[in-house]
Formats: structure tokens, C-alpha cells, sequence
């Protein structure tokens, strides 16, 4: 067994051993932790599959994101629902556990199946690399992720942020709009927090829009950059509603829409002068990809902080639901 | 065994955690923690099915329909979130009359009864 096998043997021993101690943890904190750790070991495993853009995602959004939301909901429940957060008691399987360990056979039955049937499913051919780096040059974008993305499939691209302002809308059906009075405004420590969450802001929008800038040539994009402003809204969450504009600013709708929006402008703009949705090739391909990209950013780092905002802070009791400050 | 094979197996590995960990447990955070275990698994299959043959760059289709993934999975475990606190909070200022069914709520994530009744409850809530 070489050196780079004993490191996938060791890495995919580790995610496995991860999720399971981040499920069998009796301190709920202590699972969503683990399962940050996991987020951490993933992105390790997507750079040994050589997919350095999920790498990225992985960091910034399944571990980072992802963990921010449920540490969020967790201090929530802590005041409203203590119970829910008590270390679970140690107990026998019992029904329930004997079903879902049942129930946990069928997908290895069905891959053994799988493989069975179809043996060219863990050695055939793979893929359409080739497919694709032969049109990459018309796409406007080197980066064959990318060229995906924002080209070759951009309709899914652009319902995924239509699922994006969808998760937003039913938050607002839950417990209405982000209002200003939610946030625990910083004082004491937080304070200091909140200075220097305001200088990270510089960075943070430094690193995300080189993230988009380098997205169309490596790896990259309007998710990772999108990602690293939502972490930076979260952090100014925390810190007390450090960064205000970027949540209740009278732009707030605009830029939420702003990404899924550009998308369905410009197809319905090609729709009409070349023929078909999306159907952006050559020259102004490159253009278009970059300002989809950029507003797609902002949207995304929006919707982030948001949903965020939405897990953590429950809607404020004397006004529920009070619109955002300067909403139509 | 090959990289992709042996991230195959991972991931299928992951996905059955996640399965057992939803029905597994009645706190219902914990089966948001296990969905994107769950999702997790998926996207590690995918990519490594899109791997089988080591060639000097991989194909990217996966690439992006699991990035698509990661960011729908995002967007849904925060509005799951947003939906169990939202659950656990009106479950505890329901009023005297209803005191029954609150109590019959709470004690699927804190008892780990037999009861048909409140495990359907809680699954409702889950999907």
C-alpha cells in the first residue's frame, strides 16, 4: 500500500468514526462540534478527489455555515427549551434504534445490489470531462466548475438561488422579517468584539471578492465568496449587530433578489436576441459570467447572514415579525 | 482498492450513520445533524463515482451538482432550524388545555417511549 492510499485509508477511517461519535454524543454541543471536525476532514477528502472548489464550499459552507447555524439555533433553545439541550440520557436501542439499524441495511443491500448488476459502476468509464473541455473555450470561463455553474447548467444555478430566497421566505413565514429590535445590541466584552469584528469586514470582503475574481480561472466562485460574506455577517451577528447594513439596510429585498434576478433578466434578454435561455458563448460570455457572479455574491452572503440571523435570534416579542427598516 | 473506491465506501458508510442517527433519535436538532450526514454521504459518492478512473483532471459535472448540493442542503437545514425552534417554543406557550399534547411533543426528544402516536409527530416535523 502506497503513501497517498494509506492517507484515503486513514482520512475515510477518520469520517466515518467522526460521524458516528458526532451522532452517539450524549452533549448535543459536543456532536455539532464533531461534526464541524467532520466538515474539516471533508474538505481534505474533497481535495484528495481532486475537487479543490468543494474543498472550499466544504470549509466555508458544510462545515463553517453549517455549524454556525445549528451553535445559533442551540443558544436559542438554550433559553427557550432547555431540555432539548440536556445531554440525552444513556439508553438500550429499544424499537426505535432496531428499526434504524434495519432500516440502515437497505442502502448497503441496494449498492451491493448495484454493484452486482452493473459492474461498470465502480470501474468503468467515468464522465464527461471531455465533453466539457472540448467547449470550455466558448464558456468565458477556464475553470470547468465554473464553466458548469454559471454556463453549461446555469438554469439549475439559477433555481438554486430561487431555493436560496425560498429558505429565506419561509423563515419570514415562520417568524416574520429580520427586525432590528431582535438583536442583542453589544455592550461590555462584545463591544470590543464588535470593534474588531468591524475591521474583519475589510478582509472578509477583500478575500471575497478575490474568491470571485479567480473563480472563472480556479478554484473558486460566487458560492465560496458568497460563504465568506455570509461567515462575516454571522461573526457581526454575534458580536451584536456589529455590521448593520447588512441586514437592515433599506436595500436589504434588492440585493436578495439581486442574484437569482441578473440570472433571469439576462436569459430572458438571450431568449430573445440569440434564441435561447442562458445562451451566452465566446467574447460576451466572460462579461456576463462576472456580473451574474458578482450580484450573485452579494445575494448569497445575504441570504447566509439572514438564515443565520433567523436560527439564532427569535422573533423579538413586543413587535413579531416587524418588517426590515425601509422595506417596500 | 483504488482512491474512488475507498471514498465510495465512505460515503456510503456516512449516509447509513446518517440514516440510523434519524430514526435513531427523537431530539429533533439531532435529526437535522443526521439529514446532512445524510447529504454529506451523497455528495462523497458522487464525486468519487465521477473519479473511477484516475485521469489528470477529474470531471467536473459532479463537482458542480454536489457545489449545488452543499448550498441547497445549507439552505434547508437553516429553515429546518428556524422550523424546530419554532416548534419547541410554541410546544412550550401552548395553553392549560392543551398541556396534554405539549407533553405527549416534549417527550419525543426527552423519554425514549414506545409511543406510535408522538414518533409520527415528531417525523412530520423532520420532513
Amino acid at each position: 500500500m502506497n503513501g497517498a492510499l494509506l492517507i484515503d485509508v486513514l482520512l475515510a477511517a477518520g469520517l466515518v468514526v467522526l460521524a458516528g461519535a458526532s451522532l452517539r454524543a450524549r452533549d448535543l454541543f459536543t456532536g455539532v462540534v464533531t461534526f464541524m471536525i467532520f466538515g474539516l476532514l471533508m474538505s481534505l477528502a474533497w481535495v484528495r478527489l481532486a475537487a479543490p472548489d468543494l474543498a472550499l464550499a466544504e470549509a466555508a459552507i458544510g462545515s463553517g455555515i453549517t455549524g454556525a447555524l445549528f451553535l445559533g439555533a442551540m443558544r436559542r433553545l438554550e433559553e427557550s427549551a432547555p431540555e432539548v439541550i440536556a445531554p440525552a440520557p444513556e439508553r438500550p436501542p429499544g424499537a426505535n434504534g432496531r428499526f434504524a439499524l434495519a432500516l440502515g441495511g437497505i442502502p448497503l443491500a441496494l449498492y451491493f445490489a448495484a454493484t452486482a448488476l452493473v459492474p461498470a459502476l465502480l470501474d468503468g468509464p467515468s464522465g464527461l470531462a471531455e465533453p466539457v473541455a472540448a467547449v470550455l473555450k466558448e464558456s468565458g470561463a477556464e475553470n470547468p466548475v465554473t464553466a458548469i455553474i454559471l454556463n453549461l447548467r446555469g438554469y439549475d444555478t439559477m433555481l438554486e438561488l430561487v431555493v436560496l430566497l425560498l429558505a429565506w421566505s419561509g423563515v419570514c413565514v415562520l417568524q416574520g422579517e429580520l427586525g432590528r429590535t431582535n438583536i442583542v445590541p453589544a455592550t461590555g466584552e462584545l463591544a470590543v468584539l464588535g470593534a474588531f469584528v468591524r475591521f474583519l469586514r475589510f478582509p472578509g470582503v477583500i478575500v471575497a471578492g478575490y474568491l470571485v475574481w479567480v473563480g472563472g480561472a480556479a478554484p473558486g466562485g460566487a458560492f465560496q465568496a458568497g460563504a465568506m460574506l455570509g461567515g462575516v455577517g454571522a461573526v457581526g451577528l454575534m458580536a451584536g449587530g456589529a455590521i448593520r447594513p447588512l441586514y437592515a439596510g433599506p436595500g436589504v429585498r434588492p440585493v436578495l433578489v439581486a442574484g437569482a434576478g441578473i440570472f433571469m433578466i439576462i436569459g430572458l434578454l438571450l431568449s430573445i436576441t440569440a434564441g435561447a435561455f442562458l445562451a451566452y458563448r465566446g467574447a460576451q460570455a466572460k462579461t456576463l459570467i462576472l456580473i451574474i457572479e458578482i450580484l450573485s455574491t452579494l445575494s448569497i452572503g445575504l441570504v447566509l447572514t439572514l438564515l443565520f440571523a433567523a436560527c439564532t435570534f427569535p422573533p423579538s416579542p413586543e413587535r413579531p415579525g416587524e418588517p426590515v427598516e425601509g422595506a417596500p | 482498492m483504488t482512491t474512488a473506491a475507498i471514498y465510495l465506501t465512505t460515503g456510503l458508510a456516512v449516509f447509513i450513520i446518517g440514516v440510523v442517527g434519524l430514526f435513531w433519535n427523537r431530539n429533533l436538532v439531532r435529526r437535522a445533524l443526521s439529514l446532512n450526514f445524510m447529504a454529506t454521504g451523497v455528495f462523497l459518492f458522487l464525486v468519487a463515482l465521477g473519479r473511477r478512473d484516475p485521469m489528470p483532471f477529474a470531471d467536473p459535472v459532479p463537482h458542480a451538482l454536489v457545489l449545488t448540493g452543499i448550498v441547497v442542503a445549507v439552505s434547508t437545514t437553516a429553515l429546518l432550524l428556524v422550523l424546530i425552534c419554532r416548534f419547541y417554543e410554541t410546544a412550550e406557550t401552548e395553553g392549560e388545555s392543551s398541556v396534554n399534547a405539549s407533553a405527549e411533543r416534549t417527550s419525543v426528544v426527552q423519554n425514549h417511549g414506545e409511543n406510535g402516536a408522538s414518533e409520527t409527530d415528531g417525523g412530520e416535523v423532520t420532513t
